[in-house]
C-alpha cells in the first residue's frame, strides 16, 4: 500500500462517492415507495402491477444504501488503518 | 323449473332415498358405510398408499413433502407496540436485505430475506419451470438455488444471483462448474429424505437432462447417501476449505434437520463454513417415500430455534449465516423462522405453486397442476413463462409487504431486527423450549408461573440424568 502514492486520496474520494450514491439510492427509494402509495389508491390492476414493481425497485434501493453504508464503513477501517502505521 | 330439472331432481331423490335405507338396513360389514369409519381410521392418504404400495410392491414418491404440519407456528404469535415504544412510522422504510457469509470474501447479498429453494432441474422440475423460478428471484433481487443437478447454462444465464449445490450425484462438483456461482451450498441431506439415496431411472431422463448432468445414455442418475470421496470429518473440513480458498464465495452446509443438529453443527463450524441451511421434516421434495417424508427428523420450528441458540452460544451468530426451509408457506411462517434466529428462508413447494397460480385451470380436472412444471410433467409445455414469473414475483412482494407490516406494527425498521423478545406463545413447553414469554401472564411473572409448576429436574430426559450421573 505504501507504493501507491494517491491511496489515501483516492480512499477519501471513494468515501465521498459512496455518501453520495447511498444518498441518491436512499432518496429514490423513498420515492419509489411513495410511488407505490400513490399508484395503488386507484384500484387499477395495470397501475398496481406498476406499483409492485416500484415497491420492488424501492427494496432494492434501500439493498444499494445499505451496501454503500458498508462499504464506507470498510473504507474508513482501512484509513484508520493506514494512519496507524 | 324444466322437465328435465324437475326429472333430475326426482332421480337424485329417488337414489338418496335408497342409498339412506340400503345404510341404515343393511348388516355394517356389508355396509358401504364402513368405508367412512375405516377411512377415518387408517385416513385417506393412509388408505391411498397402502393402495398403492400393494399394487406396486415399491416405496411410492410421495411428491411435495409430508401432509403432516409438525411444526406449531399457529401458537407463535407477533407482539405489536402502540406507546411503551412507538409503531414505525410508514415513511420509513423497513431494511429488507441480507447479506449472507458475511465473513466471506465475495458474501451473497440479497434484498429479500426470501430465496429459491433448490429444486433440481430433471430430477424434480423442468427446464421452463427452472428459467421461470430464475428470472422472478432475479426481478425480486434475490437468488435461486440449483439442486441437486448440474450447471444449466439457461439458468445461469436468468439468476442474477444463483446458490449452486455441491452434491451427492457429484454433477456440479467441477471448478468449470462451482466457480461460477454465487455461493455453494454442500448438500447432505433434505428434510423430505434425510440423508438416502435417490435415483432417477435412465428411461425418465431426456437428452438436455443427460448434457446437464454429464450422464451417459441408458445411465441412471444415482444421489448417494454420501459426497463422494468425504467419508470423514476431516475429508468435509478439507472440502469446505478448498472450496472456499478457490472460489471466496460463500460455502455453507444443508442438512435434514435432526436431533443430531448441534453435533453436526460443530463440525460445519469447525470446517468453516459461512451459511448453514437446515430442512425441517416438512420440507418438500419431488418424490420421497412417505416413511422419510413423515417419520423421520427434526420439524423446522424446533430444528431453526436451536440452531440459532447453538450459533449464539458458540459466538458464531453474526459470521455464520442460519437459511431456514421445510414447509414455510405463510409469511408469517417465514417471519417466525427469521424471529427465532434465520438470517433468510427458502421456499419451495410455495414458490411452485405460486409460480403456476391461476393457469392450475390448465390442468384441473383430470391432471394435477404440478404436471405443468415438474420435469415428467405432461403439460410443460403448456406453462405460460411471462405469466408464470409475473406471478411468483408478485407472490415474493406480497410476502415480503406483510412482513414488513409486522415489522411496522413491532416498531421494527428492518425484518432482521425482530427477534424471540418480539413473539408470544400460548404454549407453555413452546414458552419454555423456544425462550419466548408466555401469553398467559405479564412478562414479570413468567419465572414466579413456571416455578409453581416445575421443580428443578422434574422433566430430565434420560440424557440429562446421564450427564448428571
Amino acid at each position: 500500500m505504501q507504493h501507491l502514492p494517491n491511496l489515501s486520496e483516492t480512499l477519501t474520494a471513494f468515501h465521498s462517492d459512496l455518501n453520495r450514491i447511498q444518498t441518491m439510492a436512499g432518496t429514490l427509494s423513498q420515492l419509489d415507495r411513495q410511488h407505490y402509495n400513490d399508484l395503488t389508491k386507484y384500484d387499477d390492476e395495470r397501475l398496481t402491477g406498476i406499483a409492485v414493481a416500484e415497491q420492488n425497485s424501492s427494496r432494492q434501493l434501500g439493498e444499494i444504501k445499505q451496501l454503500c453504508l458498508a462499504m464506507a464503513q470498510k473504507i474508513e477501517e482501512i484509513q484508520q488503518s493506514m494512519g496507524q502505521k | 323449473m324444466g322437465i328435465l330439472s324437475r326429472l333430475l331432481r326426482g332421480a337424485a331423490g329417488e337414489v338418496a332415498d335408497d342409498a339412506v335405507r340400503t345404510m341404515v338396513r343393511d348388516q355394517y360389514t356389508e355396509n358401504l358405510f364402513e368405508m367412512i369409519p375405516a377411512a377415518k381410521k387408517v385416513n385417506p392418504i393412509n388408505l391411498a398408499e397402502i393402495a398403492m404400495r400393494a399394487a406396486q410392491g415399491t416405496p411410492v414418491p410421495r411428491p411435495l413433502g409430508s401432509h403432516l404440519r409438525l411444526s406449531p407456528w399457529e401458537k407463535l404469535l407477533f407482539n405489536p407496540v402502540h406507546l411503551f415504544r412507538f409503531p414505525t412510522p410508514e415513511d420509513v422504510g423497513i431494511t429488507t436485505s441480507v447479506r449472507i457469509g458475511p465473513r466471506a470474501k465475495k458474501p451473497l447479498n440479497v434484498s429479500i430475506p426470501l430465496l429459491i429453494a433448490g429444486m433440481s432441474y430433471g430430477g424434480a422440475i423442468s427446464k421452463n419451470a427452472k428459467i421461470v423460478l430464475a428470472r422472478a428471484a432475479t426481478m425480486a433481487g434475490t437468488a435461486t438455488n440449483t439442486g441437486e443437478a448440474g450447471l444449466m447454462e439457461e439458468e445461469r444465464e436468468a439468476a442474477g444471483l444463483l446458490i449452486g449445490q455441491y452434491n451427492r450425484g457429484g454433477w456440479l462438483n467441477d471448478p468449470a462448474q462451482y466457480t461460477r456461482l454465487d455461493a455453494i451450498e454442500i448438500q447432505l441431506g433434505q428434510g423430505a429424505q434425510g440423508s438416502t439415496p435417490q435415483r432417477t431411472t435412465a428411461k425418465n431422463i431426456g437428452e438436455e437432462y443427460r448434457e446437464v448432468f454429464g450422464l451417459a445414455e441408458g445411465q441412471d442418475a444415482v444421489i448417494h447417501s454420501r459426497l463422494p470421496d468425504i467419508n470423514t470429518r476431516e475429508d468435509f473440513i478439507r472440502l469446505v476449505g478448498r472450496l472456499k480458498a478457490e472460489t471466496g464465495v460463500p460455502v455453507g452446509l444443508k442438512i435434514a434437520a435432526t436431533h443430531h443438529l448441534e453435533k453436526e453443527m460443530q463440525v460445519a463450524l469447525d470446517a468453516g463454513c459461512d451459511f448453514i441451511t437446515v430442512d425441517g421434516a416438512e420440507g418438500g421434495t419431488h418424490g420421497g417415500a412417505p416413511t422419510l417424508e413423515d417419520d423421520v427428523g427434526l420439524p423446522t420450528l424446533f430444528a431453526v430455534s436451536r440452531a440459532a441458540q447453538f450459533l449464539l452460544k458458540k459466538g458464531a451468530g453474526r459470521d455464520v449465516s442460519l437459511i431456514a426451509t421445510g414447509g414455510l408457506v405463510t409469511p408469517g411462517q417465514m417471519l417466525k423462522a427469521m424471529a427465532l434466529g434465520a438470517n433468510a428462508v427458502y421456499i419451495g413447494t410455495a414458490a411452485v405453486m405460486a409460480m403456476i397460480g391461476d393457469q392450475m385451470a390448465k390442468t384441473l380436472p383430470f391432471e394435477p397442476p404440478t404436471d405443468l412444471a415438474v420435469y415428467t410433467g405432461k403439460m410443460t409445455d403448456r406453462l405460460d413463462l411471462d405469466k408464470s414469473v409475473q406471478n411468483l414475483f408478485y407472490f415474493l412482494n406480497a410476502c415480503v409487504r406483510e412482513m414488513e407490516l409486522v415489522a411496522i406494527t413491532a416498531g421494527k425498521v428492518a425484518l432482521g431486527d425482530l427477534n424471540r423478545d418480539d413473539l408470544v406463545t400460548l404454549d407453555p413447553f413452546l414458552a419454555r423450549a423456544l425462550k419466548i414469554d408466555f401469553g398467559y401472564v405479564a412478562p414479570e411473572s413468567q419465572t414466579a408461573y413456571f416455578s409453581e409448576f416445575l421443580a428443578p429436574g422434574t422433566f430430565q430426559t434420560n440424557n440429562e440424568e446421564a450427564a448428571v450421573h
